[in-house]
């Protein structure tokens, strides 16, 4: 989490609960407190968003410095302090509504969210990566293949949060299935879809891995006629009377949050909440250091199903085990990091064993091959300030890439089971390759469920896939394109 | 010719083979601490202390493209290693790499029958056999580690000596408990995975006495195959005859340098350091608390191969480095840590390929130094002009570390005269006890393969998990070669050039669709290989010549090879034959065997025909030895002839034993390296008086 955000680092204002009488908030954002936010029965949605937005960005720059731990506790006492001393306030707080959501259902849904984000890389990377021809495009295909390791690491480490506060998570459910092309459940106007390799198709992925200001344009598809994400259709949760609610939250989450990074530093700021009332619930008080809601609260899963590195290897991060809040902090910066960078930098979190310190972050590998060039030995003088900050979309100008477009299968995008209806031997085929897939995902749901051993499968299946995918990729499906991997839960 | 004058080298290694690599990498990793006046491990030097570099230059004969090592340029290279395999119809251990005829390999399929007196010159090899040696190499950045299987054992202590145990051949001059603790050196640096606890060889006791108390590999064993499971099964508990004796077989799991779990009990750390005391420097693997191994990757992705994928074409390549290479070596000697831990591109270590080192020169006053030496560069793959360079070693450490055939080839082509009581005497270099050449060993690699009863899925895995140890050690060394004997998992690829002969064999006898199908399940997931590495002892007529009839385009001389095969080994192989027969009749395999008169290494032995392959192991051409008459150099791989010169490499090994001999060469090297900064340290000291 030591991510510089662009945003600046705002005071918190101090203040206590506004009088019951006041009407719907001003909406400024940092009008709204986090007492308001949490407490006020009167605020309003568009205020509750607001101080959503606001608070999470609070609450992540707070963690930037490098003694994180104390700017929390100050976080924490310059907003709970007064309140625990007011007898008015206590009394306030007992009767608040937010004490009535259910904060499992809810950090479930929201989780699940985040896995469902994590697994909707996972087909489109691996489908770029099948199309390119066996031999061709080497390093575009390594780069890839690099990505997809994380993205599933990513998966297994919410897996890990879920199992920390005592959650069974689910990877394997038809719920737990992307469908293409979707749209990320975020502020986002373009779409995700299963592609053969192109210059598109590594746009959409920059696009996905963006960190900021989205400047590469992606491939526009048709709206879906369906629903691209099953999860949002969902209603696990119990909807409470106050703004906590899952269709609230979605709301946000298409409004406010427009990158995966910004994603999680409002889960985590959620969790620190949901953690925060769970100390109140426990001690009477709202908590004044990070000490007391690091560990106890949400976190009653079993460790004995946490994974750790023993058991995932092939990627640049580290998969970390989560017990606590530290815990969940070291995982969200992990995937930010990989995604986007850390420290502002192009670089990845673990540095260090690459020259120079060159691991790029996804969505800088990935520009590498969309620009055919690699950001290694180039000069960027020319795209700095003088504050030595260049543009995220400045391009690479190191060594060139040898990427070959053209050595790829036709893949029809966003093929399925239906359009092989007519053909016995592709619908085998397709078929066959869902069931592996859906044995990957056994693996991976086996494993967060305690077989931790099980993982060592997903090895086998990727090879298998790999297979198959191509098998298909092989085969012509129209006059001019081929067909592809459905990534489809399987049907008998 | 042109004389370069850069800056002073204090090391000039000729190869960048895990030789060349180890003494790079072992040597950089320590400065010269300009207070404490003496050699230091770069880890305990502290942000203000004033050091010096130790200068190292690299030169290669391959290609400069092979030892680029950072990500995006060796990924290029790596990856057209790959694709140049996958397209190649013969899929032999060079196939993947250049074929330069600037700097020529000897290949397996230049090998030819030879009728003396008349030499095979079909390769790079000049062969004046009777016996055409067998084996090849591969003069490639990270040499021929590129296409070795990785198999990793060590050798027995009676390996060490075979004259004062069995009466044949020559004593080391060294024992293996010297050897010991390089061993551990060797196998962090190969990346070993294994299991102690399961190795069991013939005069071992005690397993943990061998390998030293509470030792593990860096890493768990590889999975054994499930072939290597059901022929252990099959013969658990059997013993064979072997003459009159009655012979236990051991089935032990193959420690390998390649990537699998890393173990977690392993306690060392992954800092060899040199620790100066009163008889020079030593040494050992630093104190550490963050002792564990750490799982080395490929060269352009530490996060890709951090396990076996089971690939299977270990040899000749592994496509994602999960196998150990000496590039990744290679890499830590020209990439160092900075203070927040990056790797960052050292100016002490050159590499500078391209360049073929032919020659050395030794000063007019003083023979004993090493004053020039002489390389012929080449400008690209296609074009074979070449800038003549003469670098200036008079100040320099010379470490030859270009193979078997490139060390004795360079040092034969290196004369000097000296004037003797008065007499002139022609020399060649390090050649005092005209051994250099000599004792050119290989093992020999007799197959036997067969039908399993029942489908045991070979062509899975990497090459080897198992092995038979029983036939390592034992009395009838006196009498006979002893014997390693892998369980390949390969089918008969080798010997048959399965699974494309099988092909061809049904389709000839007119078999298509289902048929042809079952056919080729039931064969190809039955098919065993047994295989029998024949140790062979040093001969002294087993050499490597040159001539200047036989030159290559540059203009160098190239190996001439005389090399045949003795009663000992011959008496070997037809008992290992022996032992398999036995192997075969107890599991039920039908044996499908046969040598041919055309197998172009064959000889009849008391009335049967054996045929034999090489194995790779290119052994013996400059060893060491007890004093400057017996050997070419000391046991720190000195020459005993010159003050500036290593000669390292297989080639030091005084006899073969039944190891693969990478493992081996590996400890040697790093333990010559101990003699090499004894020799800096009065360098350094001398110069900053």
């Amino acid at each position: 989490m030591r991510q510089k955000l662009i945003h600046k680092k705002e005071k918190a204002t101090k203040r206590l609960l506004k009088s019951s009488g006041a009407a719907e908030m001003a909406s400024n954002e940092m009008d709204v407190s986090l007492a308001d936010l949490l407490f006020n029965p009167h605020l309003g949605k568009e205020a509750w968003m607001n101080g959503i937005k606001a608070h999470s960005k609070e609450l992540i720059s707070t963690l930037l410095s490098e003694n994180y731990e104390q700017e929390f506790d100050a976080y924490l006492k310059s907003n709970f302090s007064d309140l625990n001393k007011s007898a008015e306030t206590k009394n306030a707080l007992k009767n608040s509504s937010i004490l009535q959501v259910d904060e499992r259902a809810f950090l479930q849904e929201f989780l699940q969210l985040a896995v469902l984000i994590e697994h909707s890389t996972i087909p489109p990377y691996l489908t770029a990566m099948y199309s390119v021809k066996e031999g061709a495009n080497g390093m575009a295909v390594n780069i890839i293949r690099s990505v997809v390791i994380e993205e599933m690491l990513h998966m297994i480490m919410v897996c890990n949060v879920l199992n920390a506060i005592n959650i069974v998570p689910s990877v394997n459910k038809p719920q737990n299935y992307p469908t293409y092309p979707m749209k990320l459940p975020l502020n986002v106007d373009f779409y995700v879809g299963l592609e053969k390799f192109s210059s598109n198709s590594i746009a959409t992925f920059i696009a996905i891995e963006s960190p900021s200001s989205q400047t590469v344009k992606a491939p526009e598809f048709p709206e879906p006629e369906m629903e691209s994400t099953a999860l949002l259709k969902r209603k696990t949760v119990q909807e409470s009377d106050g703004l906590w609610t899952s269709n609230n939250l979605n709301e946000f989450l298409t409004k406010n949050v427009s990158t995966i990074g910004e994603f999680y530093d409002v889960l985590f700021f959620f969790l620190v909440i949901f953690q925060c009332l769970e100390y109140y619930r426990e001690n009477g008080k709202l908590p004044t250091s990070f000490e007391e809601i690091n560990t106890g609260g949400l976190f009653t899963g079993d460790p004995k199903l946490q994974l750790g590195s023993e058991h995932y290897y092939g990627s640049g991060g580290k998969l970390y085990k989560v017990e606590d809040l530290r815990g969940v902090m070291q995982v969200f910066e992990e995937i930010k990091g990989q995604g986007e960078g850390v420290d502002d930098s192009i670089f990845d979190v673990d540095r260090s064993q690459f020259e120079e310190g060159a691991e790029l972050a996804h969505y800088f590998r990935f520009k590498e091959i969309f620009h055919e060039r690699f950001y290694v030995e180039g000069n960027y003088e020319a795209f700095t300030d003088e504050n030595g900050r260049m543009p995220v979309i400045t391009p690479p100008t190191g060594i060139e890439m040898k990427v070959d477009w053209d050595a790829v299968y036709p893949m029809k995008a966003n093929v399925k089971m239906a359009d092989y209806a007519s053909n016995p031997l592709l619908y085998a085929q397709g078929k066959a390759f869902n069931q592996t897939y859906k044995k990957l995902l056994d693996a991976i749901q086996a494993a967060v469920e305690g077989k931790q051993e099980v993982l060592a499968e997903s090895v086998m299946y990727m090879y298998a896939l790999k297979e198959q995918a191509i098998e298909l990729m092989r085969q012509p499906l129209t006059a001019q394109e081929n067909a592809g991997p459905t990534f489809e839960y399987p049907t008998n | 010719m042109k004389n370069q004058e850069t800056k002073k080298k204090d090391v000039i290694i000729v190869g960048t083979g895990i030789a060349g690599a180890l003494v790079a990498k072992t040597l950089s990793d320590h400065v010269y601490h300009l207070k404490k006046k003496k050699m230091v491990h770069r880890a305990s030097v502290g942000e203000k202390d004033s050091i010096q570099e130790i200068e190292i230059l690299m030169l290669e004969a391959g290609l400069e493209a092979g030892v680029m090592l950072d990500s995006a340029r060796s990924f290029e290279t790596y990856e057209e290693y790959v694709q140049t395999f996958y397209s190649e119809e013969a899929k032999v251990p060079n196939s993947p790499y250049p074929n330069l005829r600037q700097a020529p390999s000897p290949d397996v399929l230049d090998i030819r029958q030879i009728n003396p007196p008349f030499p095979d010159k079909t390769g790079y090899l000049v062969q004046y056999g009777p016996m055409p040696f067998a084996s090849d190499a591969i003069r490639v950045g990270g040499g021929t580690t590129m296409h070795w299987l990785g198999t990793t054992p060590r050798m027995l202590p009676n390996d060490f000596r075979l004259k004062s145990e069995y009466n044949v051949a020559m004593d080391w001059p060294i024992e293996y408990n010297t050897l010991k603790p390089y061993y551990e050196m060797a196998e962090n640096e190969i990346g070993v995975s294994g299991n102690v606890d399961e190795q069991e060889y013939p005069g071992i006791k005690n397993i943990h006495r061998y390998y030293g108390k509470g030792y593990n590999f860096p890493m768990e064993k590889v999975p054994q195959s499930y072939m290597d499971e059901k022929i252990s099964a099959g013969l658990k508990g059997a013993s064979v005859k072997l003459g009159n004796e009655t012979i236990p077989l051991y089935f032990v799991p193959s420690p390998q340098g390649r990537n699998s779990t890393p173990n977690a009990d392993y306690d060392r750390s992954g800092v060899i350091a040199a620790e100066k005391n009163k008889d020079g420097y030593q040494l050992s693997f630093a104190d550490s608390n963050d002792a564990s191994f750490r799982v080395e990757g490929a060269v352009w992705d530490p996060y890709q191969g951090e396990r076996c994928e089971g690939n299977a074409s270990c040899v000749p390549i592994c496509p994602v480095q999960a196998k150990y290479n000496a590039l990744k070596t290679l890499k830590k000697a020209v990439y160092k840590r900075d203070s927040k831990g990056y790797l960052r591109k050292t100016k002490s270590v050159e590499i500078e390929a391209q360049s073929v080192v032919y020659k050395l020169s030794v000063s007019k006053d003083n023979p004993e130094l090493i004053t020039k030496l002489h390389l012929r560069r080449y400008e690209s793959e296609d074009k074979t002009n070449f800038e003549e360079i003469v670098k200036d070693t008079s100040d320099s450490i010379v470490v030859l570390a270009a193979n078997a055939f490139e060390n004795p080839k360079i040092l034969l082509n290196s004369p000097y005269t000296v004037i003797e009581n008065g007499v002139e005497v022609k020399r060649t270099v390090a050649n005092r006890s005209d051994q250099v050449g000599r004792n050119l060993m290989d093992h020999m690699v007799m197959l036997t393969w067969g039908l399993f009863p029942e489908p045991i899925y070979s062509y899975r895995g990497p090459g080897s998990t198992t092995n038979i140890s029983s036939f390592r050690d034992g009395d009838f060394r006196s009498d006979f070669s002893s014997w390693i004997s892998p369980l390949d998992n390969w089918g008969w690829s080798w010997p048959a050039f399965s699974p494309g002969s099988d092909i061809a064999e049904f389709i000839g006898q007119g078999m298509f669709g289902k048929e042809l199908r079952e056919a080729l399940t039931s064969r190809l997931t039955r098919q065993v290989l047994f295989h029998f590495e024949i140790e062979q002892l040093p001969n002294a007529d087993n050499r490597v010549t040159i001539s200047n009839e036989y030159l290559d385009i540059m203009g160098i001389p190239r190996p001439i090879v005389h090399y045949d095969i003795q009663e000992y080994e011959k008496k070997g192989m037809e008992q290992a034959k022996l032992v398999s027969d036995q192997m075969f009749e107890k599991l039920g395999i039908e044996d499908f065997t046969s040598y041919k008169s055309s197998d172009n290494n064959t000889f009849v032995y008391n009335n049967v025909r054996y045929s034999f392959n090489g194995a790779g192991h290119i052994v013996g051409t400059h060893r060491m030895g007890h004093d400057a008459t017996d050997s070419v150099t000391n046991s720190y791989c000195k020459a005993w002839d010159h003050q500036n010169l290593y000669v390292v490499g297989a080639g030091s090994m005084t006899t073969l034993g039944t190891s693969n001999p990478t493992l081996t060469l590996a400890a040697l090297t790093i333990r010559s390296v101990e003699s090499m900064l004894n020799d800096l340290d009065a360098q350094f000291n001398s110069e900053k008086k």
